[in-house]
C-alpha cells in the first residue's frame, strides 16, 4: 500500500480537496502523479497539531511501482516569503505527515514554500541548518516555487 | 476643450509598439524614470533603440548622409507648398498676435492654435516620414526598414506614440506602419491645442526677424515672390518646431544613448578613428577598403566622444554638475578630457581621489571605463528635458556600486532629465524600489522618487504568437519590483537543496 492509500484512511474526506490555492497564490498540478491526494489544513477537521500550528497542505502522491512516492507539506503565499516562519508552518505540516505515514514508508519528503518573491537574506536563512525540516532521520531544505509554477519543478527523482 | 490645456512635456507619453524586432505587443509610458527588464533577446534593446530614434526624428536635422545638428529645424520649403491660402491666413493672424504684445509671455499661458493650421503642420510632418524610416534603419543598422517585422507576424510592425495631456486626454501623437514593401507615417498635431505661449513665441522670433528686416510686398516681381515664399516658410516652419511638445511631448527634446558595449569603445575608440583618419589619409593611394557598419546608436555615440575633444571646454548650461555626483560617490576620482593637438581627438583620463597625476582610461578599471562617458556625457551634453539612455548600468559594477549609481541616476532624474535604462540587475532593482518607497515617507532622507515617476516594464517570453509581451511591474506587497530574478534564485535555491539532501545519502 503507497502513502496515498495510508493518509486517506486517516484523514476526514472534508479535509481533502482537488487543487491547492490560497489568496491568489496557486500551486500547479500540471503533470503531478496521478495517484495523489491533498489535504486542506485549513479544513475544519484537518489533522492539525495541538498548538493549532499549521502549513496550508500536504501533498501526498504514490510513486510509480518500486518507488516510494511524495510527501510535501506546502505553505503557500502571495508575496514575500519570511524563513523563520515559513519553517515553523512546515515543520507542523512534517510532524502532521509523521503520524499519518506508516513507518515502513520512506517517501521522497519535500518540504515547499510558494511564493511571489523572497528576499536574498530570507533565501539565505533558508540555507542555514537550523531551518531545515526533520522527517523520518532526514533533513531536508525547503523548495522554493514561485506562484503558478509546477508542484512537480520542485518534487524531483 | 479647456483653454489651459498644455503638454505635459515632462510627463506621460505612451509608446505602443506591435509586431516589432521580437516584441509581439508593448503598451508602456515613458516616464520620467523607465527601466526596462526581462530575460535576454526580448527586446529591450530594440525598444530603447526605437525611443533613441523617434527622438533623434524629432531633433536632428539631416541633409542627405550629413547631420546638420541638433535642435535645427526639421522643415524644408516644399513641405508647405500644399498649404491652403486660408491656413496660411490664419497662421499669419495666429502669429501677429502673439508676436504683437510686448515681452515673452508667461510659461503658463497658452494659445489656441487654429484647425487650420494644425492640419498644415500635420502634413508637413507626414512629409517627413521618410527621414523617420531613414533615421530608425541607421539607429538599428539596416538597410530595409521591413527586416524589423517581428518574425512570424501576419501583417507588418506598427509603432504609435501619444501625449497624454493633464486632462488626460489623448490628442497628439504620431503613428507608423511598417510594411514589407513600404512604410506609412501619421501625425497628428491636436486641433484647437493650446500651445505654449511662452515656447510658440521663442520660436517666432526668427520669423520675426524677417519680417522686420525684409517685409515682403504684396505687388509682384519675382524677388518679392521669393521673399513672400520665404517668409510663408520661416512662419510655418516656426509653427512647427514650436508644436512638437504638442504631438510627442518629451521626444522634442535631444536624447543620448549610451550602447552596453561603451566599456570596450572607450578603450579602442582611438584604435577605431586612428584607422579611419589613416584610410581618408590614404585615399587614391590605396584601393578603397569597405567601411565596416555601425549601428547608429554606436556610430553616434563614438561621434560624441569625437565631440568632445573638438570642444572639451564645453559644458551643459545646467548651473549642477550632474556628473559630479558619480566622480565622488562611485569613481572616486575625477573623469578628463585632453585633446590631441595634432587632429584634435580627444584623450580620456582618470584621476584617482588625492592624486596629482592622472591615468589613461586604458589604464583604468572596467568599471571607470563603464561610467566615464556618463559624467562627460552629464558634463558637456545632457541637460534637463534631455533623455539618457543607459544599457545595463550595472555592467562592471561591483553590487555595492550598482547600488550606489543607481542613486545617481535617480538624482539625474530629480534634476530633470529623463533616463531610461536597460537592465538584468536585482540590485539595480531592489534600490529602486527602496527610492520609490523613501517618497512615500513623511520626511524621506536620502534620494526619493515618486511612484508616478518610475515605470518598470517586464519583457516576457511567450511561445504563441513568438515573442516578447511587455507589462508594467508595480512594487509588490514586500516592496519589491517582481521581475523574475526569484524564479532564477529559486532554482538555483532548490538545485543545493537536492545536493544537500543526497549529500544525506552519501554521509
Amino acid at each position: 500500500m503507497g502513502p496515498v492509500e495510508s493518509v486517506r484512511r486517516k484523514v476526514d474526506p472534508a479535509c481533502l480537496v482537488s487543487r491547492m490555492r490560497k489568496a491568489s497564490c496557486a500551486v500547479s498540478l500540471k503533470d503531478a502523479p496521478r495517484e495523489r491526494l491533498i489535504v486542506d489544513f485549513d479544513k475544519q477537521r484537518a489533522p492539525v497539531g495541538g498548538e493549532g500550528r499549521r502549513c496550508d497542505y500536504l501533498f501526498v502522491a504514490n510513486g510509480a511501482q518500486d518507488e516510494a512516492g511524495w510527501i510535501a507539506p506546502l505553505e503557500l503565499k502571495k508575496g514575500a516569503l519570511r524563513a523563520s516562519e515559513v519553517v515553523r508552518q512546515l515543520r507542523a505540516g512534517a510532524e502532521a505527515a509523521e503520524s499519518l505515514v506508516p513507518g515502513g514508508l520512506q517517501p521522497a519528503f519535500r518540504p515547499v514554500a510558494a511564493c511571489g518573491s523572497i528576499h536574498k537574506l530570507e533565501r539565505a536563512a533558508l540555507r542555514e541548518k537550523r531551518n531545515r525540516i526533520a522527517f523520518r532521520g532526514r533533513m531536508e531544505a525547503v523548495r522554493l516555487m514561485t506562484c503558478g509554477d509546477r508542484l512537480t519543478k520542485v518534487l524531483g527523482p | 476643450m479647456p483653454a489651459n490645456k498644455t503638454p505635459t512635456v515632462q510627463g506621460r507619453l505612451e509608446l505602443k509598439v506591435k509586431d516589432f524586432g521580437p516584441i509581439v505587443e508593448a503598451r508602456l509610458d515613458l516616464r520620467p524614470l523607465t527601466v526596462l527588464v526581462g530575460p535576454s533577446n526580448t527586446g529591450k534593446s530594440y525598444l530603447a533603440i526605437l525611443i533613441y530614434a523617434l527622438h533623434r526624428f524629432w531633433t536632428v536635422e539631416t541633409f542627405g548622409p550629413f547631420r546638420l545638428g541638433r535642435r535645427a529645424r526639421p522643415m524644408r520649403l516644399g513641405d508647405f507648398e500644399d498649404a491652403p491660402q486660408q491656413a496660411v491666413d490664419e497662421a499669419f493672424e495666429f502669429a501677429g498676435r502673439l508676436t504683437e504684445r510686448a515681452g515673452k509671455p508667461s510659461p503658463t499661458e497658452t494659445r489656441i492654435l487654429p484647425t487650420s493650421v494644425a492640419k498644415v503642420l500635420s502634413n508637413s510632418y507626414d512629409k517627413r516620414g521618410g527621414y523617420l524610416d531613414g533615421e530608425i534603419r541607421r539607429c538599428f543598422g539596416l538597410e530595409e526598414l521591413a527586416a524589423l517585422i517581428r518574425r512570424g507576424a501576419r501583417g507588418g510592425a506598427d509603432v504609435a506614440v501619444r501625449i497624454h495631456y493633464r486632462d488626460n486626454s489623448a490628442a497628439g501623437g504620431q503613428t507608423f506602419r511598417i510594411g514589407a514593401r513600404n512604410a506609412e507615417f501619421r501625425t497628428a498635431v491636436p486641433a484647437d491645442a493650446g500651445l505654449p505661449a511662452g515656447i510658440a513665441w521663442n520660436d517666432l522670433q526668427s520669423w520675426l526677424f524677417e519680417a522686420l528686416t525684409e517685409p515682403p510686398s504684396t505687388h509682384g516681381g519675382r524677388r518679392q515672390r521669393a521673399l513672400r515664399d520665404l517668409y510663408r516658410f520661416e512662419l510655418l516652419e516656426a509653427l512647427a518646431t514650436a508644436i512638437r511638445p504638442l504631438v510627442v511631448g518629451p521626444l522634442a527634446e535631444d536624447a543620448y544613448y549610451l550602447p552596453a558595449d561603451r566599456t570596450g569603445v572607450m578603450h579602442a575608440h582611438n584604435v577605431v578613428v586612428s584607422a579611419l583618419i589613416g584610410s581618408a589619409a590614404m585615399a587614391g593611394v590605396r584601393p578603397a577598403a569597405r567601411t565596416p557598419m555601425l549601428s547608429g546608436v554606436l556610430a553616434d555615440f563614438l561621434e560624441e566622444l569625437i565631440e568632445l575633444g573638438q570642444r572639451p571646454g564645453t559644458r551643459r548650461r545646467s548651473p549642477r554638475d550632474l556628473g559630479d555626483g558619480i566622480e565622488k560617490t562611485v569613481l572616486k576620482g575625477s573623469i578628463g578630457v585632453e585633446r590631441s593637438e595634432a587632429v584634435g581627438y580627444p584623450h580620456f583620463t582618470y584621476s584617482p581621489e588625492g592624486w596629482k597625476e592622472s591615468l589613461s582610461l586604458a589604464n583604468t578599471s572596467s568599471m571607470v571605463s563603464e561610467l566615464a562617458p556618463v559624467v562627460l556625457y552629464l558634463r558637456h551634453k545632457v541637460e534637463p528635458g534631455d533623455t539618457l539612455i543607459i544599457e545595463e548600468p550595472e555592467s562592471h559594477l561591483h553590487p555595492a556600486m550598482q547600488v550606489q549609481f543607481t542613486r545617481e541616476i535617480a538624482a539625474l532624474v530629480q534634476a530633470g532629465i529623463r533616463v531610461v535604462v536597460t537592465t538584468h540587475s536585482e540590485w539595480v532593482l531592489e534600490e529602486l524600489a527602496n527610492i520609490v518607497g523613501r517618497s512615500t515617507l513623511s520626511e524621506p532622507e536620502g534620494t526619493a522618487l515618486p511612484a508616478s515617476d518610475v515605470g518598470v516594464w517586464l519583457f516576457e517570453p511567450k511561445d504563441r504568437p513568438r515573442g516578447s509581451v511587455v507589462r508594467e511591474v508595480p512594487l509588490d506587497e514586500s516592496g519589491l519590483y517582481p521581475t523574475g530574478f526569484h524564479e532564477v534564485a529559486a532554482a538555483l535555491h532548490n538545485d543545493w537543496a537536492d545536493i544537500s539532501s543526497r549529500s544525506q545519502e552519501t554521509d
